[in-house]
Order: structure tokens, then sequence, then C-alpha cells
């Protein structure tokens, strides 16, 4: 098992290295001002993190990102439940949801932006309104396919609804709620980079919109690789928990 | 009409009339919200300008452009990840984490590598709308039933026939719910990108409108592109659900 695992972290270390091999080609083919080289990034990260301003930026949007998580992640779970668990509500209500998903959000700026203002309230809501929605959809799914099977046990077993939600239910549908969850993280942390960027004056999609008005590619590139990481770091455990949870027995 | 879309259109139609009174008793700023008759308004007068009719046939065909690059792309990236167990397993921490990148920040570099017009836009949309076509594509392959492999080996065809006459048809619903997908992406990047520099484009006319303070203009514009997303998902549902795909 160790074996196995130490293998797939060193396959993952080897296509992220054929990928800043790509990288650094592509540097050399355009030129390191147009696109900078991987260690001309990593040397900016390492700089930015000595930058007060960049602490600053940094916190705005870790605050705004977890509280828009949380959000996202309760609102999502309790809503999915109720769209999941009474066929009416999730009928009228999913085909909502399901519409959002579809829309480019990005373009709704301007009106989150006349209600809400420049600041946290605007980014934590682009946050919500990204990552929100898949948790819904993917709770309401899982509770609607449970395996009638469960259902029967219970009955037979004459469990309370309490002990049926507590034994049954939440263990059969936790590896759903950790998957909604994974792709939640990584869209929650877009809905605030895009609200940062458009809706607010601090925090690293601010960072990233002020650097493209500057054309500081070094800046561009170091937030997107510092992200970038973030996002994968989070997403992979997520993903293994994810596994895990579904080969584990009931 | 099904009682089920009666109830919806009803409660669509009272939500409508609820705005339209609480936008002309001035109980919301007209800066803020416009009454939804302003805005059908204000969408039909912007859609009889030429302008206007050409800044949405770029953005539509920017968005055409990038989904059928990523249709191509996604799957044969699919098939690849599919036919290579170990790649795809080391690729799925980069796959994870792809969504949570802003790709359209990178939109100034694509500008003076592609140039200005719509290649860099195309090429954002592109990044955006082909990994949710690689899932679909490998989320198929994945459940290709038994049978129709046994069939493609008792029938000895060879890898490129199996994949083109057994396999891919077999996982078409799924590949078509990546597509749906790639083309909600493909607007959130083209317009992305419109909105944060293109001289021209949708998102830009938006944009713009929010800039001068047309705030008519703006819901006009929008509502136009709400309409837009809805129509062409509620065609893609249609296509899916002829293939045997959950409409959802």
């Amino acid at each position: 098992m160790i074996r196995k695992n130490v293998q797939r972290a060193l396959d993952v270390a080897l296509v992220a290295l054929a990928l800043a091999l790509v990288w650094q080609i592509a540097s050399w083919q355009l030129g390191a001002d147009l696109l900078p080289d991987p260690w001309q990034t990593l040397r900016k990260i390492a700089q930015l993190f000595a930058e007060p301003r960049f602490q600053r930026d940094l916190m705005a949007t870790a605050n705004a990102y977890v509280i828009a998580l949380a959000i996202a992640m309760a609102g999502g779970l309790a809503l999915g439940v109720i769209c999941g668990g009474w066929q009416s509500i999730g009928e009228e209500v999913e085909p909502l949801v399901l519409a959002l998903i579809a829309t480019p959000k990005v373009m709704l700026y301007p009106i989150i932006l006349l209600f809400f203002g420049l600041g946290d309230a605007a980014k934590i809501f682009f946050g919500l309104l990204h990552g929100l929605p898949p948790v819904v959809i993917v709770m309401a799914n899982a509770l609607r396919s449970l395996r009638p099977i469960y259902r029967k046990v219970a009955h037979t077993m004459r469990l309370s609804r309490a002990s049926f939600a507590l034994h049954v239910l939440i263990p059969a549908v936790t590896p759903e709620a950790v998957a909604s969850f994974r792709i939640c993280f990584a869209l929650t942390l877009l809905g605030v980079l895009v609200g940062e960027m458009f809706a607010s004056t601090r925090g690293l999609g601010h960072l990233l919109f002020a650097s493209i008005g500057t054309n500081d590619q070094v800046t561009i590139m170091a937030v997107s690789l510092l992200l970038f990481g973030f996002a994968g770091f989070g997403s992979s455990l997520l993903l293994a928990l994810s596994q895990r949870l579904r080969k584990a027995p009931l | 009409m099904t009682p089920r879309r009666a109830r919806r259109l009803t409660a669509l139609l009272l939500f409508v009339a609820i705005i339209e009174v609480v936008c002309r008793a001035h109980l919301v700023r007209p800066t803020d919200l416009v009454p939804p008759s302003a805005m059908v308004r204000a969408m039909a007068t912007a859609l009889i300008e030429p302008a206007t009719v050409y800044d949405l046939w770029q953005t539509v065909r920017s968005v055409a452009t990038s989904v059928v690059i990523a249709t191509v792309v996604g799957i044969a990236a699919g098939i690849l990840l599919h036919a290579l167990p170990r790649l795809r397993q080391a690729c799925e921490p980069f796959i994870a984490s792809y969504y949570a990148l802003p790709l359209f920040a990178l939109y100034p570099l694509l500008v003076v590598i592609l140039g200005v017009g719509t290649a860099p836009i195309v090429f954002t949309g592109t990044l955006y709308a082909a990994m949710s076509v690689l899932i679909g594509t490998l989320s198929g392959l994945d459940n290709v039933p038994r049978v129709l492999r046994k069939v493609a080996k008792v029938h000895r065809l060879g890898p490129l026939e199996a994949l083109a006459g057994v396999y891919i048809p077999s996982c078409s619903a799924e590949i078509l719910g990546g597509i749906t997908l790639a083309v909600s992406y493909a607007f959130v990047a083209v317009i992305a990108s419109e909105f944060l520099l293109a001289p021209a484009g949708i998102g830009h006319e938006i944009a713009d409108a929010y800039t001068s303070f047309r705030i008519e203009r703006m819901y006009g514009l929008m509502l136009a592109l709400v309409i837009l997303t809805m129509f062409i998902n509620a065609v893609l549902r249609h296509v899916r659900v002829r293939v045997g795909a959950p409409a959802a």
C-alpha cells in the first residue's frame, strides 16, 4: 500500500515536471518578458510572501473564501437534503439550480455590484453562486438514488427516524457529499476570485486584475501558480477522502 | 400544457409581476433594478441595432468555435487517458483543481501571443470547455458495458474500429453531458474575456453599458444573453434525452 502511494506521488511529480518543462520551453520560445519561466515565477512567489500588501490580499481572499465555502457547503447540503427528501420541492427548485449552473455568472457582476457594493459581501456572494448549486444537485441525486434495501433494512429493524438518519442515511450519502464538496471547493475559489477581480479592491483576484492592467506577467503567473497549487492540494485531499469513503463498508 | 409546467409558468409570471410592482413603486432605486417591462423594451431596442447583433453573433461564434475545438481535444485526451490508467491517475490532481483557476487572467498573455481579435478569446474558451468533455469521455468509457467489450472482441475489431463503432457510440450520453457543460464553461470564459479587455462581443457591450450608467440597456443585454443560454441548454437537453441520457 505504501509502495503504491509512493509510486503514485512519483507519477504526479513526473507529470508536474513535464508541465514545468513545457512551460520552460514556451518561455524560451516567447521570451521571459512575455512568459516568465517557472524559476522566475517561484522566486516571485517567495518575494510576494515577504510583501505586507500581498499578505493583506492573501488574508482578504482567505477570509472571504472560508466564509463562502462554509455557507456553500452547509447551504448546499441543507437545500440538497430538502430537494432530495421532498420530491415536490425538488421538482420546482432543481430546474432553477440547473439553470443557474448553466448561466455565465460573471455577467451578473454589475447587478451584484449594484446590490452589495464593492467589498467582501459581493465576493462571498459570487463564491456562493459558483459553489452552492453543484452541492444541491449532487446531494439531491444521492438521496434519491439511495438503494431501496437500506430503507427496507431500517424498516425491518424498526429504526426510528433519528436512528435511520444517523446510522443509515448519513453514512450512505457521505461519499457523495464529499465528492460534491470537492467540486464546491474549486468552484467557490473561482467565484471568490472572479468577485475580487470585478467587485473588490482587495484580495488575490484584485491583485490579478491590477497586474493585468499593468501587464505584470510575473505576478500573474505567480498568483496563478499559487492558486493552482492550493486548489490542487485541497482537491487531492478531498479526492483521496472521497475514494476512501467509497471503498469503506457502510 | 402539463400541470407542472403551468405551475412553473404561473410562479414565473407572479415573480415578474412582483418585480414590476416593486420597481414601479420606487421601492428600489432605478439605478439598482429596472422593471422587467423596461428590460424587455431595452432588449428589443438593442437587438435591432446592427452593431449589437454583430457583437452577439461574435460572442456566439467564439463560443461555438471553442466548443467544437474543445470537443475534439477533450474526446481525444479522454481516450488517451483512459488507455493509460497510470498517466490518468497521475493527472487526477490537475484535473480536479483545473476549474478553480481563473484562466481568463491569462488573456493579456494570449493577446500578445495570438494577437488582438477572436483567437485569444476562442483559446480561453477552449481551455475552459475541453476539461468537461474530457471528464465526460472518461466517465463514459469507464461505464461501457462488459457485453459491448465482448461484442467488439467477438467481431475482432481493431482498437480504432472498436472505439469508433462501439465504445464512443455507447458513451455518447456522457460525452453529450460533457459538451453541455462545455457550452456553459465556454460562455463563462468568452464573456469574462470580453468583460476584461476585448474590444467587441456582448460581454464588452454589457460592461460598456454598466460603466456608462445605461442600466436599462445593461439589463436588456443580460436578458438577451440569459434567454440565449437557456435556449441553447434546452436544445442540448432535448438532444440528450433523444440519445437516452437523463435530462439533468
